[in-house]
């Protein structure tokens, strides 16, 4: 691990690097002579610089002891590179200066904290293995420097202090500029994970206090800077103290001082360089440095490193008497930059062979913004204490291997402790059956009869492969590029599983118990992937069973993620390389947890459709009209490309370029599908322009590859007959034939540049897209689900509304029907109030009658009775005297009977007599009628 | 509109993992028939072009995949969709239990004047038959859609089934166009029925 880490800080300070060099060692020399030879008079700012510059001097020459040329070289590098780069004089300068007079400003705590600094800064050095009993010796010097510092610079301070002065507005800004970058919680991640880095190589808590320390110590820097500006005392007199001084620098501290500033340096240093400094020109430069030999360039870039720049700075400053035209020349062109940018910009441009749109890319200010975008946006995923160093750092966000090398290790640091053994274990079992493998290996020499196939077995780099065998963290991290270059070359099939294992760290005794175990465990996918695997030829007949094994138990240790369509083929390569089911399935595991794989399977597919969204924005901007082509022809990409993302190609590929396309996954991680998945698209362009949808989605998902077929079966033809999808055959009939599998790997790693970055701005975009779409969705849903509920309420008011209708027709009948009623009782009424009338007016006749005086009233009521009884008595009487009378009438009609027979007689007896008068009587008689008339 | 065709129609099969729709589909577009069909990733497509009372129609059919996880790619190819043909498996339970929860998802994801048939697959499959025909017809008769009985083994009935989802569409089309028209005319003479019979009773009583 700390041979690691050395490297990395090696290729860190190779960005600041040129690979020049030994010439400049005279140059060197030359400003030795110019500090002996300095005079009094010099001004405050030639004074620091010089005292700093000795100091880096000598903190040279126990390296040039050892390994005279590496040290040197750099050192005179670094001093060339400064020349050009006047603009960072002031900066780096001063925080030499600074870093040296700390101890005396700061007040008793930070003062013991830079102790402890120290301390954990030797300890690093000590911590590297080939430095040996040096490195001790040094860790402890250190800690006595800063003592002896702290007292013997005291009567000093005023010297250094007017030269931080001259310096100081410069710093501040800078220390401005850190601080509005931390704000931004952008660039504090990656100081934070510079910290976390080193404190891989000593894992003492120091380390975290030297970050809190060195923040103090910033802010301390910041406000005494300030302070210190009032002092305005020339330091002419004491020039000559300096240089005794410095003597005693050279003689005890020498490196600690330089350790001591190399620590805050290289903060600020790594800060810059996720922004300023490209990967690129990082490696190959550090291929450069390879050259040396290899212990002692460690050493030298290991205390040489970080402080390039301060060196740079001094050196520059200090340029006055020996070469003051090219000072002045240098001032004059760009006086007014910021020196930052001013420097970033000159090492760019003179010391990296940068592809240039790349470099372009970075400079640019929207490259940074989305830098800073998509780091925030990944902030909270990136804990703070890291594993990997700053190069790495700054590395992975633009090279996919390193990013996918950080995230290994990543995920193997928040490992506990059994796992991590477990994994060790586990690698070097892959390493032995590599060596094993290797020792079996014939000797080139010695087989005479060597066919086809052993013939290509000896073009293949078997040290490279040791190499990455023997540690895989160093080529991931300081050669990515060699790296690349040989796994886009393919991974040696007969070790193929062995390096997949490697890249992955997926191999250990504990993934392979838990196989064991869940092995027996019932799972609710059985039936659907036994379904599948069925229909599926994707392994031969005998390894069915241990796929479906190995699918199954990862559904089982996966819960969340279970059984989805397409496991199976990625399961089945891996199998095909992995020599029993737990070492695929902990292949598997590490793929699909490791790598991330397994956000493309889970439920709602997350990583797939964010996937889609980077193929998408990748094409787009790789070729704008292939892009509008297909969304004129309304072609998305769900409707195509989700089936190559989910099997890593494999679902229509053949699987040869499958293979190949796990070597690079591996090593890469699957962001790495994207380039095969753009190069086939911009490979195929000119066919792809001329089709129309329903031809366009067939070709999209069975012919594409066919661009790589090859007429002839010769593999290694060099001339490539292209072919366009149209005139090949189609994919069931071509399996026989083969396709040139290497120049597809080849095209897309080389044709499609993709960064992680650009990637996590993407990533950054999508989970913006994806939520305002999640809100949009799930307003839509609850509109929807208020709709129903509207419109079943308004089902039920229909109801109601018809039922109230029958109701209302029911009381407007009985409406009118009481109307009329009432017209009828209203008849009624009158006539019952005429009637009522009458009879009130009868009534009043009454009651008039009434009041009228009654006769009978008169009459007292007790006589009633008696007067009844009177009445009754008298009642009696009547009738007796009735009865009486009717007697009397009785015997009066008797005696008028009695009377009638008399007269009768008497009648007789006067018609007789009458007879005789009747002569006589008639004139009589006449004359009585007369009268009687 | 394109002179090729004189229709477009854009189908959509859906329904439970491993009932059969590529293979329907297969025999449908190409007439094959294969045993092993690797399981459908995602959304595919077949294009096929059949004659319908003298008019050409082309149908664009999409076939989905049918793991429940794939929706979040597959329910974005409802809303296009002029027919959805819902398959089940006449010898799996769970399938034609499945049938229930793809119509929500119909409702859901597609526009409301969609057509929607059943189709039960694989019925060469007599021995294994679990879902009675009867209770298939019932439910799709209380779901207001066709059904039918297919076999892309045999090819049974999957010309008809996607003929009749065609035919289906294209007089929904006719008679939408119709509505349509007559609607127009309708509209400036008649108000509202409802509120004119209110008016009517209310009126009546007043």
């Amino acid at each position: 691990m700390s041979s690691d880490n050395l490297t990395e800080i090696n290729t860190s300070l190779a960005a600041s690097e040129t690979d020049e060099g030994e010439d400049d060692l005279y140059k060197l020399a030359s400003k030795e002579e110019e500090i002996k030879t300095m005079t009094p008079n010099q001004n405050e700012d030639e004074t620091t610089n010089r005292i700093s510059h000795v100091i880096n001097m000598v903190s040279a020459e126990p390296q040039n002891g050892t390994a005279c040329d590496a040290s040197t070289s750099h050192f005179g590098e670094n001093e060339k590179s400064q020349f050009e780069n006047t603009s960072s004089i002031g900066k780096s300068q001063q925080e030499i200066a600074m870093t040296s007079t700390e101890p005396i400003h700061s007040e008793g705590k930070s003062n013991d904290q830079k102790l402890d600094l120290n301390n954990g800064d030797n300890k690093a050095f000590s911590n590297f293995p080939k430095e040996g009993s040096t490195g001790h010796s040094l860790g402890t010097e250190g800690t006595l420097t800063v003592e002896q510092k702290a007292g013997e610079q005291t009567q000093e301070t005023e010297e250094f202090e007017s030269g931080i002065d001259l310096n100081e507005p410069l710093d501040i800004e800078q220390e401005m500029e850190n601080n509005i970058r931390d704000s931004n919680g952008s660039n504090n991640k990656i100081k934070r994970d510079t910290i976390g880095d080193t404190e891989e190589i000593h894992p003492d808590e120091e380390i975290d206090k030297k970050n809190d320390v060195n923040s103090t110590l910033d802010n301390n820097r910041l406000t005494e800077n300030i302070s210190k500006n009032e002092f305005s005392e020339s330091s002419d007199k004491e020039t000559g103290t300096i240089i005794t001084i410095n003597e005693n620098f050279i003689s005890i501290d020498g490196e600690s001082s330089l350790t001591n500033t190399s620590q805050s340096d290289s903060q600020s240093h790594i800060i810059d360089e996720p922004v300023t400094e490209p990967a690129l020109p990082k490696t190959s430069e550090d291929k450069g440095a390879r050259k040396v030999p290899p212990v002692p360039a460690q050493i030298s870039n290991g205390t040489n490193d970080i402080p390039s720049e301060k060196k740079l700075s001094i050196i520059s400053t200090s340029t006055s008497p020996p070469l003051p035209p090219r000072h002045t020349v240098e001032r004059s062109t760009s006086p007014k930059l910021p020196p930052r940018g001013r420097q970033r910009e000159e090492t760019s441009k003179t010391k990296n062979a940068v592809p240039p749109s790349l470099e372009e890319e970075m400079k640019s200010e929207k490259f940074r913004k989305n830098l800073e975008e998509t780091k925030k946006s990944s902030h909270h995923h990136v804990p703070l204490i890291d594993s990997k160093t700053a190069q790495l750092n700054s590395t992975a966000e633009i090279n996919l291997i390193a990013s996918r090398y950080r995230k290994t290790s990543h995920h193997l640091n928040r490992e506990g402790e059994e796992t991590r053994e477990s994994l060790q274990e586990g690698q070097s079992f892959l390493k032995s059956t590599y060596t094993s493998f290797l020792e079996n290996l014939p000797e080139y020499n010695e087989v005479e009869d060597v066919n086809e196939e052993e013939r290509e077995m000896f073009k293949i780099d078997w040290s490279f492969w040791t190499q990455v065998v023997n540690d895989f963290a160093t080529v991931a991290s300081n050669e990515p590029e060699k790296l690349e270059a040989h796994v886009t070359d393919g991974i040696p099939p007969q070790i193929r599983g062995i390096i997949w294992q490697l890249m992955a760290n997926s191999k250990s005794r504990e993934m392979e118990d838990i196989y064991e175990t869940l092995l027996d465990t019932e799972c609710l996918h059985e039936a659907t992937i036994r379904r599948d695997l069925r229909r599926t030829k994707f392994v031969a007949e005998d390894k069915m069973e241990s796929l479906f094994k190995i699918i199954k138990v990862y559904s089982v240790y996966d819960p969340d993620v279970g059984y989805t369509q397409g496991m199976g083929f990625i399961a089945a390569p891996l199998l095909i390389n992995c020599d029993n089911e737990a070492e695929t399935f902990g292949l598997m595991v590490g793929l699909m947890k490791n790598y991330g794989l397994r956000e493309l399977f889970l439920p709602g597919m997350p990583g797939l459709m964010l996937m889609l969204y980077q193929f998408d924005r990748l094409l787009e901007e790789h070729s704008p009209t292939l892009y509008n082509r297909l969304i004129r022809e309304g072609i998305s990409s769900t409707m195509y490309a989700t089936q190559w993302f989910l099997t890593f190609f494999a679902y229509k590929f053949p699987l040869e370029f499958v293979l190949r396309i796990f070597d690079i996954v591996f090593v890469e991680g699957i962001e790495v599908l994207l380039k095969f998945a753009v190069n086939l698209m911009l490979k195929n362009e000119e066919t792809l322009v001329k089709l129309r949808f329903d031809e366009l989605l067939e070709f999209l998902k069975d012919e594409l590859f066919n661009y790589y077929l090859m007429k002839s079966h010769d593999n290694t033809s060099v001339v490539q007959t292209e072919l366009s999808g149209k005139d090949t055959s189609k994919n069931d009939e071509d399996r026989s034939l083969s396709y040139n599998v290497d120049l597809f790997v080849h095209d897309a790693m080389t044709g499609v540049y993709i960064t992680p970055l650009t990637l996590r701005r993407y990533k950054g975009e999508y989970i913006e897209i994806h939520e305002k779409e999640q809100k949009k969705e799930d307003h839509y849903e609850s509109l929807r689900i208020q709709n129903h509920q509207l419109q079943r309420e308004a089902q039920k008011l229909e109801h109601d509304y018809s039922v109230l209708n029958n109701e209302n027709i029911s009381a407007a009948n009985e409406l009118i029907q009481n109307r009329l009623n009432m017209e009828m009782l209203l008849d009624e009424k009158n006539d019952l109030i005429n009637t009522m009338t009458y009879i009130n007016n009868q009534i009043e006749e009454e009651i008039r009658k009434q009041d009228l005086p009654n006769p009978d009233a008169s009459l007292p009521k007790a006589d009633l009775r008696e007067d009844l009884e009177r009445t009754i008595s008298r009642n009696n009487e009547v009738m007796r005297e009735n009865g009486q009378l009717e007697e009397r009438i009785t015997e009066l009609q008797a005696e008028i009977d009695e009377l009638i027979g008399i007269n009768k007689e008497q009648v007789s007896t006067a018609s007789l007599l009458e007879q005789d008068s009747k002569g006589k009587g008639r004139k009589g008689w006449s004359s009585f009628k007369k009268v009687f008339k | 509109m394109n002179s090729e065709y004189d229709y477009l129609f854009k189908l959509l099969l859906i329904g439970n993992s491993g009932v059969g729709k590529s293979c329907l589909l297969l025999r449908f577009s190409d007439d094959t028939y294969t045993n092993d069909y690797i399981s459908t990733i995602g959304v595919d497509f077949k294009i096929k072009t059949v004659e319908l009372d003298g008019k050409t129609v082309k149908l664009q059919i999409w076939d989905t995949a049918g793991q429940e996880r794939f929706r979040t790619i597959t329910s974005s190819y409802y809303r296009g969709s002029h027919g959805i043909i819902i398959v089940y498996d006449v010898t799996d339970q769970e399938s034609f239990n499945g049938v229930k929860m793809w119509l929500q998802e119909i409702d859901r994801y597609a526009t409301s004047t969609v057509l929607k048939l059943l189709v039960g697959n694989k019925c060469d499959l007599k021995d294994k038959r679990v879902v009675e025909y009867d209770v298939a017809k019932e439910f799709a008769d209380a779901n207001k859609m066709p059904f039918l009985e297919t076999s892309a083994l045999d090819s049974t009935n999957v010309e008809d089934a996607f003929l009749t989802m065609a035919r289906q569409i294209k007089e929904s089309m006719s008679q939408q166009n119709l509505n349509e028209t007559t609607q127009k005319k309708e509209d400036k003479g008649n108000v509202n029925l409802k509120g004119q019979s209110l008016t009517n009773t209310g009126g009546g009583c007043c």
